[in-house]
């Protein structure tokens, strides 16, 4: 386990910190170090606060560029396409794609204004307000899509591949059983257990149980039903195969969350982390 | 100018509070109180709230499937977002720029009394009171008289001129159609005549200087393209988009 919530510097903390300790903006040091240094060395919020710091030029052009051109290497934007994804319907005209490009034309723009203000300190929050712009900009005064519930897999356009997890059984599976020190088993049981009964919503709560239980529901396949098995969640709650993967992730994180913060026990998280990777 | 919803505004606060609680204290319990507080928006919440996690988790691991995104918004930027942005910018500085206000996010102010953000290229037409149509777009973008760009867009001239008065009345696939004719023709950015064509209502600003009121029925896609001079099999193409 990286570490507790005891021996973490606060994210707001950290990031003023780095950003005090930053070499004079506009410096060669500067430059150098928005070329090689990491996310961690300079998080979105730091970014965003030394362009709105430094103006016009050629800094603020190359520091602006270093946050939105980067999604490859630091994950800035990695929120936005996750939004993204989950706004755009099969039934909108224009794609996820569309929406993403559209969404960084406006927080170009935004972050020049009073607008990025708000950026410097909540990020992902500021995407996703952006995202609703960019959203609300292309349905115009149509006020917005009057959808049912989306039902088809859908194909990220940046990476290809299929967001419908009925198509690979083990993505966001996050069976623990057997991955974890034998002895924290029986603990880990118990602080799964308390820690998705705090999840209010009944049908994700359920799902997240199910989820981390020893024999999880499979999301849609019939298969296996008449040898005794479990429903399908799709058919148990009447929702498309994209809701449960929806509903099963925000498990997964909610869990990753309560165990980074916990105290009691030294716990190896990758069991958990991987089947984040497998997204 | 769209609006923002009263729902819309109570997610922004809502998702400011989480996050703001998660960048502090990492707190993974507020999400259930405001779940539980507005369980309508509870879904949302629990969305977002994964977002954060997740964009801890993820920060600088690389991810070689977006390098063909980066590098479009490079060229992007290149093109004309850095212009963009630095008239923001400068607008701003003379109190021009359109303002949905700091405090929407760090407050959590009503955006109902904000405006929105609007592409660069909107943004500034539209402070300088001069909005800027389909029309007006191609021609700032290319120098060409409206003829010459009807015939790079397969278009007739009368065609061309109704569309982008009429923008709002266009069916979405008429406007994908338009940008991807204009990106093929010219390079331009599909964004720029996606937002021109989808945003501004150029029927309400000629009734905003209209003196009596509008009387006689509004015009139909339908009858904007029976009416365009393109021959028939053109026109059926264009129906067909509706």
């Amino acid at each position: 386990m990286e570490s507790t919530i005891s021996e973490q510097e606060a994210e707001s903390e950290r990031n003023e910190r780095i950003f005090q300790s930053l070499p004079k903006l506009g410096s060669d040091a500067y430059m150098d170090l928005l070329k090689h240094g990491s996310a961690s060395d300079l998080p979105a919020p730091v970014l965003v606060r030394a362009y709105r710091q430094l103006g016009m030029g050629r800094a603020a052009e190359a520091t602006l560029g270093r946050l939105l051109t980067n999604d490859a290497t630091y994950g800035y934007l990695r929120p936005l396409r996750k939004m993204a994804r989950r706004k755009v319907s099969s039934r909108d005209w224009f794609s996820v794609e569309d929406l993403v490009d559209q969404s960084i034309s406006v927080i170009a723009e935004a972050l020049a204004g009073p607008r990025g203000d708000g950026a410097c300190e909540h990020w992902i929050s500021f995407l996703k307000q952006r995202m609703e712009d960019a959203y609300r900009l292309f349905n115009g005064r149509r006020r917005g899509r009057q959808d049912p519930p989306r039902a088809d897999p859908r194909q990220d356009p940046e990476s290809g591949l299929w967001s419908d997890p009925a198509d690979d059984p083990g993505a966001l599976h996050a069976s623990w059983h057997g991955r974890v020190d034998s002895g924290h088993e029986e603990w880990l049981e118990a602080f799964i257990t308390r820690t998705l009964a705090t999840i209010t919503d009944t049908r994700i709560r359920e799902v997240a149980q199910d989820l981390f239980s020893a024999a999880p529901s499979p999301i849609s396949s019939q298969a296996g039903i008449e040898e005794g098995g479990n429903i399908p969640l799709t058919e148990r709650y009447g929702v498309d195969r994209y809701k449960i993967y929806r509903w099963r992730r925000i498990a997964r994180a909610k869990l990753l969350a309560a165990l980074r913060n916990q105290n009691e026990r030294e716990v190896d998280l990758s069991w958990l982390q991987d089947s984040a990777d497998d997204e | 100018m769209p609006n923002t919803t009263p729902a819309t505004g109570l997610i922004q606060q809502l998702v400011v509070r989480l996050e703001h609680a998660w960048n502090t204290s990492h707190d993974d319990r507020l999400v259930d109180c405001l779940a539980a507080e507005h369980p309508s928006l509870a879904e949302e919440l629990y969305d977002f709230f994964a977002d954060l996690v997740e964009a801890e988790l993820e920060r600088d691991h690389p991810c070689p499937e977006l390098e063909a995104a980066d590098e479009r918004t490079r060229q992007w930027l290149e093109r004309e977002g850095y212009r963009n942005a630095a008239e923001a910018r400068r607008l701003d500085a003379i109190g021009r720029t359109p303002t949905l206000g700091s405090a929407g996010l760090s407050s959590g102010l009503s955006p109902a009394t904000q405006s929105v953000a609007w592409p660069a290229n909107i943004a500034n037409d539209r402070e300088l009171g001069a909005p800027r149509p389909f029309l007006g777009l191609l021609k700032e973008a290319t120098g060409k008289p409206t003829a010459a760009l009807a015939v790079a867009l397969e278009l007739t001239t009368g065609f061309l001129v109704d569309i982008s008065d009429n923008a709002d009345l266009l069916p979405d696939a008429a406007r994908a159609e338009l940008g991807h004719r204009a990106e093929k023709a010219w390079g331009l950015d599909r964004r720029r005549s996606l937002a021109a064509l989808a945003t501004v209502d150029h029927q309400f600003q000629k009734a905003a200087s209209r003196e009596g009121p509008y009387e006689g029925h509004r015009v139909t896609y339908a009858e904007i393209v029976a009416r365009s001079g393109m021959h028939s099999q053109q026109k059926r193409y264009w129906l067909l988009l509706a």
